[in-house]
C-alpha cells in the first residue's frame, strides 16, 4: 500500500496574520517559513497508517526547490521520501492539476492525505479538487482512518457532530487535528537521516487556470490593549469584567 | 566565512522548541512556586514523576549526550549542535536552570571521567555514570579556598597501602542524591609547586568517614551541601588520574562548563527579549504602548545588540571545540563573563519595564535575575576570568588572535 501526503510550505503560522506585512500581497519574505500546521497533523496520521498497514509513505508538495529544507522535517517525522513539483502558481486548479502530476508520477497511490488548512485564507479547495480531477472520494475534515478489507472507514469531525463514512478504492481525505495526531518530534537520528532520503523533483505545468483574478488582499488590524481586573474574588472579578465590557459597548 | 546554519541544526534547534513548548513551559508554575519553598522543604525543583517523564522522552528523542561520543552512548554531534539545542531549551526557566532539569550525562565531567579512570574506575564509575545509573559532584572547594586553590586544606596522607583524607568541603552540589560519587581534590604533597600539589580522588557518599553536613541556603535555586572527610581510608584505585596532576585535565572540563553556562544565559535572554517586546508592544501608558518610549526602544535595542554580540562568540566557542581545541581556557572565560553579565543586564531591563509585575515570582524575571547573579560567582567568579584573559594577554605580550585558517583542500 502507498501513502500521499500533501504538505505546503507557508509563512510563520504563530504570527497572527494581521502582522504580517504584505508584499504584492504576500507575507514578506522577511517572515519564517514553515510547513503547514495541519500538514503535520496529515502526516502523522500518514505514519500512524504507514506503521498499522506495513505501507510506504511518500510527501508530496508543490512550490519552491527552497522549500525542501522545511518539507525535510516530514522525512525526518517518518516519511520515505519527498515529490516537489516545482512551481509559483496561487490558483488552486492549477496547484491541484501539479499534484496530479505528481500523483500519477508516483503510479500506486492507496490514499492521500492533506491538511484541512490551506494558506490562502483558509478556501481549502485543492483537495477537493485534486479528487476531482483524479476521479475519487473526498471527505473533508477527517479525523480518524480504519482500512478494512479493500474499504476505508474515516470519522469525519466537525465543530457540530461526527459522521462515519466508508469508501472504495482511492480517496483524498483532508485531516484535522484530533489529540491522536499530534505530530510527533523528531528523533535526532531521524533528523540527521533525512537528508539520505529520496528526494524527486519534477517541473510544473501553468494550465488550467481558474477564470479569477485577484484585485487586492487586505488583512484588518485588531486592537488589543491588555488591561488586568484587579479583584481577589472569582465573581467580583467576573462582575467587574461584565461592566467594563459594557461601558466600553462591546457588549 | 560561512554563518549559515545547517538544515539538521535548524531542525534539531525545531525539535527541542518543540519539546520546550510541550513538555517544559507547562511545568514552569510548578517550579516557581516550589523554589520559593525549597529552604523550608527542600526538595527538588520539579516532582520526580516529572523528571523521569521528562528523561524518558529526552532519551527516546535522541537528546542525551548530544555532543558525546558515540561510543559512551552520545550521538557525538559535538560542542555547536550542543550549544543550540541548549539555547532552546533555556527559553524556559525549567530547563534554564540546572535544578529544573538537565539533559544527562553531564559531559564535562564525563570526559574528564574518561581521560582519568583506569582499570576497574571504568566499570565501577564511568558506565555506570555514561547510563545515568550513578551521578557525579566536584569536591573542591573549601571554607579558605575558592578560586585560589592554593589555601586547599583537605590532605590526603599516605599510611601504608592506603590514603587517608580529612578535611571539610563546601558549596558541594548534588549531596542530598543517593547515587552520587565525588571527584574530590585533596593535597597529596603540600611542598611541591601548586601543578604537582593536588590529586583527585573518587569518593563514596557512603563510605566511612564520609559526611554530608548542613545545607547552604544562598539567593537561589543552588541547592549544595558541606562535607566533611573524617580520617577516610581508601586505596590507589580510588585515584583519579595520577598523583598530585588533578588540575591539569580540570582546565579542559572547565571549558565545555562554561560554553553550556554561556548557552544558559543566550537562550534565556531570547525569552526575555520576546517578554520584552510583548509588554512594549501591549502595554498603555498615558495613552501610549512602551514601544512608542525611546527609553523602552533602547533596552531592547541594547539587550539584542549584547546578546547577539555575546552568542557569536559563544557559536565561535563551540565551533573551536568542534575543531578538537582543547585549550578554550581564554574563549571560555570570555564568554563565561560576557554572557552572564549580558543576561544580568538584559533581565535587570525587563524587570523595569515590568514595573510591578516583573518584580513578581509568578513572572519568573526575578527568577532569572536570582540565578544569573549566582552564576557571576559560580564556575570562577567573573574577576578572576578577567585576569585570566588579562595575564594570558600579557604573557604573550600581544592581543589575541581569534584567526583559524580553514583547512587545506585537497587541489
Amino acid at each position: 500500500m502507498h501513502i500521499a501526503v500533501l504538505a505546503k510550505v507557508v509563512p510563520d503560522y504563530e504570527v497572527p496574520s494581521m502582522d504580517f506585512e504584505l508584499s504584492n500581497g504576500r507575507a514578506h519574505e522577511r517572515f519564517s517559513r514553515m510547513m503547514g500546521l495541519y500538514d503535520e497533523n496529515a502526516i502523522e496520521t500518514g505514519i500512524q497508517l504507514k506503521d498499522k498497514t506495513g505501507s510506504s509513505l511518500t510527501l508530496i508538495s508543490y512550490g519552491l526547490d527552497s522549500d525542501v529544507q522545511f518539507l525535510r522535517k516530514g522525512v525526518a517525522m517518518g516519511a520515505d521520501k519527498l515529490v516537489l513539483v516545482k512551481g509559483t502558481s496561487d490558483d488552486a486548479a492549477v496547484i491541484a492539476q501539479n499534484i496530479k502530476q505528481a500523483v500519477e508520477h508516483l503510479g500506486d497511490v492507496d490514499l492521500i492525505l492533506a491538511g484541512q488548512q490551506s494558506a490562502d485564507m483558509d478556501r481549502g479547495v485543492v483537495p477537493g479538487i485534486l479528487a476531482q480531477m483524479l476521479g475519487a472520494a473526498f471527505v473533508p475534515q477527517v479525523g480518524y482512518i480504519e482500512s478494512a478489507a479493500d474499504q476505508w472507514k474515516v470519522s469525519q469531525m466537525t465543530a457540530t457532530g461526527r459522521r462515519e463514512l466508508e469508501f472504495n478504492g482511492l480517496g483524498v481525505l483532508s485531516i484535522t487535528s484530533i489529540p491522536e495526531n499530534v505530530p510527533r518530534i523528531p528523533a535526532v537520528r531521524a533528523i540527521f537521516g533525512a537528508k539520505k532520503k529520496p528526494v524527486v523533483k519534477l517541473d510544473g505545468i501553468d494550465q488550467g487556470k481558474m477564470a479569477l483574478a485577484e484585485i487586492s488582499v487586505e488583512i484588518p488590524k485588531i486592537e488589543s490593549v491588555c488591561e488586568f481586573i484587579d479583584a481577589e474574588d472569582p465573581n467580583e472579578a467576573v462582575k467587574t469584567l461584565l461592566s467594563r465590557l459594557t461601558e466600553e459597548r462591546y457588549i | 566565512m560561512d554563518f549559515s546554519i545547517s538544515e539538521e541544526y535548524m531542525m534539531l534547534k525545531e525539535a527541542m522548541r518543540e519539546f520546550v513548548k510541550r513538555e517544559l513551559l507547562p511545568l514552569e508554575k510548578t517550579l516557581l512556586e516550589r523554589d520559593m519553598s525549597l529552604w523550608t522543604e527542600p526538595g527538588p525543583l520539579i516532582p520526580k514523576e516529572d523528571s523521569e517523564r521528562l528523561y524518558a522522552i529526552t532519551k527516546e528523542l535522541g537528546f542525551w549526550g548530544i555532543e558525546v561520543e558515540e561510543k559512551f552512548g552520545g550521538q557525538g554531534l559535538g560542542m555547536l549542535a550542543k550549544t543550540l539545542v541548549m539555547e532552546e531549551m533555556c527559553k524556559s526557566f525549567v530547563g534554564f536552570s540546572p535544578h529544573g532539569f538537565m539533559l544527562p550525562p553531564d559531559a564535562p565531567n564525563l570526559y574528564y571521567l574518561d581521560a582519568c579512570c583506569v582499570d576497574d574506575q571504568r566499570e565501577t564509575y564511568f558506565i555506570p555514570y555514561c547510563n545515568r545509573e550513578l551521578d557525579s559532584a566536584m569536591a573542591v572547594t573549601e571554607p579558605d579556598a575558592g578560586s585560589d586553590v592554593s589555601g586547599l586544606k583537605t590532605s590526603a596522607v599516605r599510611k601504608g597501602d592506603k590514603w587517608v583524607i580529612n578535611g571539610t568541603k563546601t558549596f558541594i552540589s548534588k549531596c542530598d542524591k543517593d547515587n552520587v560519587f565525588f571527584i574530590l581534590i585533596a593535597v597529596t604533597d603540600k611542598e611541591a609547586p601548586t601543578k604537582n600539589k593536588f590529586t583527585a580522588f573518587l569518593i563514596d557518599k557512603d563510605m566511612p568517614g564520609v559526611r554530608v553536613g548542613k545545607e547552604i541556603p544562598v539567593i537561589g535555586a543552588m541547592p549544595t551541601w558541606e562535607l566533611i572527610l573524617d580520617d577516610v581510608e581508601v586505596g590507589d584505585n580510588k585515584i583519579l588520574g595520577e598523583v598530585g596532576k588533578a588540575f591539569i585535565p580540570l582546565q579542559n572540563r572547565f571549558g565545555v562548563r562554561r560554553i553550556e553556562l554561556a548557552s544558559r544565559c543566550t537562550g534565556m535572554a531570547e525569552r526575555i527579549i520576546q517578554m520584552m517586546i510583548d509588554q512594549a508592544n501591549t502595554r498603555i501608558t498615558f495613552g501610549k504602548p512602551l514601544a512608542e518610549r525611546q527609553t523602552v526602544q533602547n533596552w531592547i535595542a541594547d539587550s539584542t545588540m549584547e546578546l547577539e554580540a555575546v552568542r557569536l562568540r559563544l557559536y565561535y566557542a563551540s565551533w573551536k571545540s568542534d575543531q578538537g581545541l582543547t585549550d578554550l581556557r581564554i574563549e571560555g572565560s570570555n564568554i563565561k563573563v560576557a554572557a552572564t553579565e549580558m543576561l544580568s543586564n538584559v533581565v535587570d531591563r525587563a524587570i523595569q519595564m515590568h514595573g510591578g509585575v516583573g518584580l513578581s515570582i509568578e513572572l519568573g524575571l526575578e527568577y532569572v535575575a536570582r540565578m544569573v547573579r549566582i552564576w557571576r560567582i559560580l564556575e570562577g567568579p567573573n574577576e578572576i576570568h578577567r585576569w585570566t584573559i588579562a595575564r594570558q594577554l600579557l604573557r604573550d605580550k600581544k592581543p589575541y588572535n581569534p584567526f583559524i585558517v580553514s583547512a587545506e583542500e585537497d587541489y
